[in-house]
């Protein structure tokens, strides 16, 4: 293909684009047995809370949404941000910050729904999709570095990430509400 | 106004008023004379007259008595005749007496004579009348003494009242004249006296008057021939200064003509130059407005490099708005994949190949993604570049007008320097033109210097003889001072 006036830079670019062509036909070209291992291989999703990088567990999740209204609910919990229409169930919205006994976001963009009871957990950034292996998740061993619903840590070559567990979130999430809620407690 | 007269004046008038006393005593001596001369001609032509008539009378009635006694005696008629002339003689001489009397008693007298007289030539007549009868002597003598004698006795009588009372009034003629004469002589004597006065006090008032301002006069004329005489003893002296110092100032100039010499060639130097720098400032006037036209081309090329800058910032702007969408749907389709591959997951075995199309699908958003970073990176660097060159060019655009206008001054300052030149020029030859006539001056000046050093030699010669004079003078007039006021001498 003749292209007028390309320069190095640009020619590095077109090439880059060809890359990505060919990784995303190659993907194709193979058979399903020789796709990774689920097994062995444990998916994250990296987000940013506070400016702090944090990691979840595709598993415990049932959908990644971004910039969805949420509507603000007066209350007694700080961390209860509001209420959010997804897939047509309105769900409780939460501050992941707060709920890790962090300042309170300033604009939360993100929402993470998490799986089995639906709660919207809002976070401020959504970094990226990361692929490790079973023993690269490791248990937080350090006491100063231990956070609340933080027990683990995602260890890499080249990055430490502290993987949140949203179950433990859910878990106090519905320890609080149990608590708070008068029938229940009868 | 007296006081201003001239000496001559003064002089003069007193003279004139001294021949008009002359003149009016003299008018008044022949008046007195003529008056006098007048009196004595009326006393000598009137009254002494009618007295020598009267004596005629006399005379005339002797002779006619003797004429009468002739007859008598002789009896001859000759003696009548005679008689008759006489008679005739009386008459003339007595008209000549009535028309010669002024006063009524003359002409009484002479009307008492005339009665006589005829009375008289009565009694002659009857007498002689008697002689001729031939009647005796004796009768005839004594009618004569009966008739004639008496009538001759009164004849005589008014005769000689007659001869007194002219003799009288000759006396008092005689009088009146001498004493109109001695009146006349009088008055003269007094004019003499006051025209004398006159005269003795005009002289002393004209020499006292002379003599002060004459001697004011020459103690001003002695003070000024000194003062004369100083002063040619410092014209003198400034004289001999003045030559020294047209000596000196005849070498100054010799020096000003040698230095007008040398800046008459260094204006010809200058305007040589001049001429060679117009050529240069015109030679730089076209260069100048080349280059402007050349800056004026940049100007429109770099007017041209920033509106393409300014459209390739429009369209980077244009890209970075649809990378946008690009990311918005690359972030998307990350989602998409993520929520596809959760949804896989929870589809079991049936979903693991849809989970691979996620998984592929999320790494190619991701791709995507990343790519469209270092697109916006690219982007922000192209868009910061063209600022850049924007903010250059700009900056290029601005250092061009600012090229320009420094140019539009560099043409003016050509210009500007060429009509100075041309300036310079004409002063340079008219500085030339002005030197040589300045030399022309300056050798005439030189020539009048020399002949000024020659009259001041001559000035100092006759500054000598002015103070010889001045000495001669102030000698003259201390001579003169000792004419007029001796005492001040």
């Amino acid at each position: 293909m003749w292209r007028p006036g390309v320069s190095g830079h640009e020619a590095g670019v077109v090439e880059r684009a060809d890359e990505l062509r060919q990784a995303f036909d190659h993907s194709f070209a193979l058979a399903p047995a020789s796709q990774t291992d689920t097994a062995i291989v444990q998916t994250l999703l990296t987000v940013r809370v506070g400016s702090q990088p944090y990691a979840v567990r595709l598993a415990e999740l049932s959908g990644l949404y971004v910039d969805k209204p949420v509507t603000w609910l007066p209350g007694p919990v700080p961390e209860l941000l509001g209420v959010a229409g997804l897939r047509g169930t309105i769900l409780p919205v939460y501050d992941l910050g707060m709920l890790l006994g962090r300042p309170r976001a300033a604009t939360p963009r993100w929402l993470l729904m998490t799986a089995g009871t639906p709660v919207g957990l809002a976070v401020e950034d959504f970094d990226g999709y990361l692929s490790v292996r079973l023993e690269a998740i490791v248990p937080e061993v350090r006491a100063e570095a231990r956070q609340r619903h933080v027990r683990e840590v995602v260890r890499t070559a080249d990055l430490v990430l502290p993987l949140v567990s949203l179950a433990s979130v859910l878990e106090s999430i519905t320890n609080r509400a149990a608590a708070d809620d008068p029938d229940r407690e009868q | 106004m007296i006081r201003r007269w001239t000496f001559g004046q003064k002089v003069g008038a007193g003279f004139a008023v001294t021949v008009a006393l002359s003149v009016a005593i003299g008018v008044v001596a022949i008046y007195a004379l003529r008056s006098v001369v007048g009196d004595k001609d009326r006393v000598i032509g009137v009254n002494a007259q009618v007295l020598i008539d009267a004596q005629k009378l006399y005379a005339t009635a002797e002779k006619k008595g003797g004429a009468g006694r002739g007859f008598l005696l002789t009896r001859e008629e000759r003696f009548v005749t005679e008689l008759r002339e006489v008679r005739a003689e009386f008459t003339s001489v007595m008209e000549q007496l009535a028309r010669n009397s002024s006063s009524e008693d003359e002409r009484r007298l002479l009307a008492a004579i005339e009665r006589s007289e005829a009375e008289h030539q009565q009694a002659f007549d009857r007498v002689i009348a008697l002689r001729r009868t031939e009647a005796p002597l004796d009768e005839v003598s004594q009618a004569f003494e009966s008739q004639i004698s008496p009538s001759r006795a009164r004849l005589d009588d008014d005769l000689r009242a007659f001869v007194s009372s002219e003799q009288q009034l000759l006396d008092r003629a005689i009088r009146a004249s001498t004493a109109k004469a001695s009146r006349s002589m009088t008055l003269v004597g007094a004019i003499a006296v006051i025209i004398l006065v006159f005269a003795s006090l005009a002289a002393f008032a004209l020499t006292r008057t002379l003599a002060r301002q004459i001697g004011t006069a020459v103690g001003q004329v002695q003070s000024s021939s000194a003062e004369l005489q100083a002063s040619a003893t410092q014209q003198a002296t400034g004289s001999k200064e003045q030559a020294t110092a047209m000596s000196e100032i005849s070498t100054t100039i010799s020096e000003l003509l040698a230095t007008s010499r040398q800046i008459t060639e260094s204006a010809q130097r200058v305007a040589k130059i001049a001429e060679q720098t117009a050529i240069a400032a015109r030679a730089g006037d076209e260069t100048v407005e080349i280059t402007h036209q050349s800056i004026a081309g940049i100007r429109r090329q770099v007017d041209l490099i920033v509106n393409h800058m300014l459209e390739l910032g429009k369209k980077s702007q244009q890209i970075g708005a649809v990378l946008e969408i690009v990311s918005e749907l690359a972030e998307q389709t990350n989602i998409l994949a993520i929520n596809a591959t959760i949804e896989a997951a929870g589809a079991g075995e049936s979903g693991k190949r849809f989970a691979v199309v996620a998984e592929e699908i999320r790494k190619l958003a991701d791709r995507v993604a990343g790519s469209t970073k270092e697109i916006r990176g690219l982007i922000e660097d192209v868009r910061s570049a063209v600022n850049t060159t924007v903010m250059a060019t700009e900056t290029g655009s601005k250092a061009v007008d600012a090229g320009s206008k420094q140019f539009g001054h560099v043409a003016v300052s050509f210009k500007q320097i060429g009509e100075l030149v041309v300036s310079t020029t004409e002063a340079a030859r008219e500085i030339e033109l002005s030197t040589k006539q300045q030399m022309t001056a300056v050798e005439q000046v030189n020539v009048a210097i020399r002949n000024v050093a020659q009259a001041s030699k001559e000035t100092e010669a006759s500054s000598g003889q002015t103070q010889q004079t001045a000495s001669q003078l102030a000698f003259l007039s201390k001579d003169l001072l000792r004419l007029v006021q001796p005492q001040a001498a």
